[in-house]
């Protein structure tokens, strides 16, 4: 992708657009062919004994997001051309959103909990990258990590409940969960709900992580208006609705996602009154509609899983739409600030169509589509366990979304033209104009013609997450109960646009007196994390070379006294008469040299002893018919020894270090080590294990690996892996000697 | 200092510790030997040239710089161990060509381990020799 776009004259970024397109016109295809009974498989082996494999399935659920994902995809590579065509890392761009719309494409069609894990955390990734594009600016960057760390521990605590889910039902496959019977009634269900939850409601920002959100509002807009609206933030959305016919039944999973989802859809609603940035307003708004959706699922009766769906289809049309238009204005204007914008109907006129159309759909006015999905959204609230509670919040939320909608359609054109940033404004580019017009005229359009939609997807999409609402959508159901109800907010709305002077003047005070939010609370948690992990490395890894030996052998040692512990049955075994007086001598020499070797005064006699204690070994090894071992160690030694001369001069002359009760505490601690290895190598001598390793290694070693030296052929054929480790590390450690040394080199040469 | 009896002595010790390497290095699937070991007797070597001569005269010597040659040891072995899987075999397993008999050497076996073993030698003279050459050069 990168060479493409660079490949790319200037003036043709657009025609990066071909690749979603053309994924687009092939999901179109598939209309006709995927229907409630048949679906499309396909399946290759990936990683059989994990059971993951690539399995994907597109039926009417995967295909409604894989419409949204490249339909939305290709009008979002057309605008980033006007968008972005003049940043410098546009090649880069590209190559993202690429990647996380193919993941994207990848989590929806996924038949695999495992297989969908892997591409839920390429989205959370291209996220973090792409919320982080801007990198110089401090706010994108500091936005973007804390979308990916609120994002990513959700997708780890849905990876434990996906283990847990698999364990118990003992398929990975989605589409084979829903067979296992009696799943809903075992103990663990609860338990898997609440995980899978955990990483739904982080990735699609529910309450109580729904901050993370309108901080990724520092995305350059295109990204906003594709990730953060239309798709990834709904692929929590998706999980709980591919999942709805597994829960099905589940108090826990229905009472939370109910009560997260209608907490979230008024705390958000309301929340956006506080903001003047049209993003800003524009991402509370998308959280108030991400709530409704999970209030939906919660619900989880036949109409309003079918509601949650047309909701979904509506809300990305004209969420799109507003994002790429308040991009524009952006773009033109050099700002965001609804108190600075107005009067632009007369310079855009184009963009205020297309703003109208969607926001009027977001408002939930006939005859748009929005009007039909808040329809259904209240008919479902009337008909749930709570229709009072649940209404009543419905109207208030749907009518503060609807004024926020105006906030963001109306006021910014009407008026008198204001002086702006960018003095010369005027119309958007039409790589910048395409998407918003063809998006909201699709709103009008499926809005007037509510079956087009809903026979060829929405139907086979409630029917696939386990909805079997049989009657088709409609425009005009005559006068009910829901349609006051939308009459109410929309009064609400129209009433609060009135007064948006008073109420943003009241917000202003409200949000002085409180300083209270969500992110304050997620950056002191990080903070103090991070100290303690100050804290905790200051205390293990304090640079003094000393410590850390102390520290690594105090854990071997722990490990060698439970061992000793546990092998308390086995006599000590000791007897000296296979001893005979060359190996006398030879221990004679050893205790000798160590003993020199701590107690000599100079570095280099201390040395001298250490090589002697080298050597014996080598002639230990070769007396007990190691020559292997033994070669090794008279290179390592000598290797070793050369080494040291090379750095003696450069030590400093040996002192005593610390006080003499750091000594005398040096040596209880030296003498316990002996101690207990001494003792665990006695008891070594009674244990008998059934049949050692090492007599299968010898017997296979020359019919399977045509090698008669065993120790080698372990090496390079048996735990020829574990080589390959070591001699990486070998490598590594390489590398970094070079680094230090070099380092400190150049720092003498600067001086 | 002009060490004149090391430098003519490791002239030909050096060249000694040299061909035992790869004798060693050749015996290693039957008898003690092996890449690790040779390894360590050619960065031996080395060193013995380089306590001569110097670190300037030795580094100016080599073929190849240490690190790059470590680097090349790691992938070689790595692509010793991925050359079963093109014959569709698990990762790993020894691919061997057949027994044939070389004039005055005698029988010879040769395959993937081999390969492999020549990737470790190259990576401990690699780390060793660079490791040392970087303590000397720092004065």
């Amino acid at each position: 992708m990168p060479f493409i776009v660079r490949g790319l004259a200037k003036r043709f970024y657009w025609l990066t657009a071909v690749f979603p397109g053309t994924l687009f016109l092939f999901f179109l295809s598939k209309i006709t062919s995927v229907t409630k009974k048949n679906v499309i498989t396909e399946n290759s082996i990936w990683y059989e004994s994990l059971g993951v494999n690539l399995q994907f399935r597109l039926d009417g659920l995967s295909l409604l997001f894989c419409l949204l994902i490249t339909g939305i995809g290709t009008l979002i590579f057309i605008y980033a051309h006007g968008y972005l065509g003049k940043h410098s890392l546009i090649d880069r761009f590209y190559t993202l959103i690429s990647i996380f719309m193919t993941a994207m494409l990848g989590l929806v069609l996924a038949d695999n909990l495992l297989l969908m894990f892997v591409f839920w955390e390429i989205t959370t990734i291209t996220s973090y990258l792409l919320v982080g594009f801007n990198h110089d600016s401090e706010t994108a960057r500091k936005s973007a990590l804390q979308a990916l760390i609120v994002t990513g521990i959700g997708g780890l605590i849905m990876l434990a409940g996906f283990l847990v889910l698999g364990s118990v039902t003992g398929t990975f496959t989605i589409s084979e969960l829903h067979f296992h019977e009696n799943f809903i009634d075992s103990k663990k269900a609860t338990v898997i709900a609440l995980l899978v939850i955990g990483g739904c409601f982080t990735k699609s920002a529910q309450f109580p992580f729904h901050f993370w959100l309108p901080n990724a509002m520092a995305a350059p807009t295109p990204v906003s208006a594709y990730l953060h609206s239309a798709t990834m933030v709904k692929a929590g959305i998706y999980l709980m609705y591919r999942l709805n016919s597994l829960f099905d039944g589940n108090a826990m999973w229905h009472n939370s996602l109910i009560f997260a989802g209608a907490i979230t859809m008024v705390f958000a609603a309301g929340s956006g009154l506080f903001y003047r940035d049209l993003k800003k307003i524009l991402a509370y708004s998308t959280l108030s509609v991400l709530g409704m959706l999970t209030m939906l699922a919660g619900i989880g009766t036949d109409l309003s899983i079918k509601a949650g769906l047309g909701l979904l289809i509506a809300h990305a049309f004209y969420k799109a739409t507003l994002f790429m238009i308040a991009g524009s204005i952006d773009h033109e204007t050099g700002t965001r600030d609804t108190v600075i914008l107005s009067g632009l109907r007369k310079v855009m006129p184009w963009t205020f169509g297309a703003a109208l159309l969607a926001g009027l759909s977001q408002a939930g006015i006939p005859p748009f589509f929005g009007f039909v999905g808040k329809e259904y959204l209240l008919k479902s609230n009337l008909y749930s366990e709570l229709p009072v509670v649940l209404s009543s919040l419905t109207v208030l939320s749907g009518g503060l979304i609807a004024l926020l909608a105006f906030t963001v359609c109306i006021h910014p054109f009407f008026g008198e033209l204001k002086k702006t940033p960018s003095h010369h404004v005027h119309e958007a580019p039409p790589t910048m104009l395409i998407g918003p017009l063809i998006l909201s005229v699709c709103g009008l359009v499926f809005g007037l013609l509510p079956f087009l939609p809903d026979t060829h997807i929405i139907e086979k999409a409630a029917f696939h997450s386990g909805s079997n609402y049989s009657k088709p959508f409609k425009l005009w159901e005559g006068f009910n109960a829901a349609l006051l109800l939308s009459a109410i907010s929309i009064l609400i709305a129209v009433t609060g646009y009135k007064f948006r002077v008073k109420v943003w003047q009241f917000a202003d005070r409200m949000a002085t007196k409180s300083d209270f939010r969500f992110d304050n609370l997620f950056s002191i948690s990080l903070n103090a994390f991070i100290k303690f992990c100050k804290w905790q490395t200051k205390i293990v890894q304090n640079g003094s070379l000393k410590t850390y030996m102390v520290i690594s052998i105090t854990g071997f040692l722990i490990i060698l006294s439970i061992t000793l512990f546990n092998l308390e049955n086995i006599p000590y075994q000791f007897n000296l008469e296979s001893v005979g007086p060359a190996e006398i001598l030879l221990f004679t020499i050893l205790i000798c040299a160590a003993i020199l070797a701590i107690f000599s005064s100079s570095l280099m006699s201390s040395l001298v002893a250490l090589g002697i204690i080298g050597f014996g070994l080598a002639v230990i090894y070769t007396m007990f018919g190691a020559p292997d071992l033994a070669i090794t160690q008279i290179m390592v030694e000598t290797l070793t020894a050369v080494m040291f001369m090379a750095v003696i001069y450069k030590l400093p002359p040996l002192k005593k270090y610390g006080s003499k009760r750091t000594t005398y505490m040096d040596l209880i601690f030296s003498l316990v080590c002996g101690l207990i290895v001494t003792l665990l190598i006695l008891k070594a001598q009674g244990l008998k294990i059934s049949s050692p390793v090492s007599e299968t290694m010898v017997n296979l070693s020359y019919t399977e690996a045509k090698g008669k030296n065993v120790v080698n052929v372990i090496l390079v054929d048996f735990r020829a892996l574990d080589t390959l480790g070591e001699i990486t590390v070998l490598l590594t450690a390489a590398i970094g000697a070079g680094i230090l040394l070099r380092k400190s080199r150049r720092k003498k040469e600067r001086k | 200092m002009n060490p004149v009896l090391l430098q003519l002595t490791s002239g030909y010790l050096s060249k000694i510790l040299y061909l035992l390497a790869i004798l060693f290095f050749l015996k290693g699937h039957n008898s003690p030997g092996g890449g690790f070991i040779a390894g360590l007797m050619v960065t031996s070597a080395v060193m013995l040239d380089m306590l001569a001569f110097g670190v300037v005269k030795v580094k100016k010597s080599m073929i190849l710089a240490p690190l790059k040659m470590a680097a090349c040891g790691v992938v070689l072995a790595m692509f010793a161990s991925l050359i079963p899987v093109f014959y569709g075999q698990p990762f790993f397993t020894g691919v061997w060509v057949p027994e044939f008999t070389v004039p005055l050497l005698g029988k010879m076996h040769i395959g993937t381990p081999l390969l492999f073993d020549l990737g470790v030698f190259m990576t401990v003279i690699g780390f060793a020799v660079s490791v040392i050459f970087d303590l000397e050069s720092t004065e």
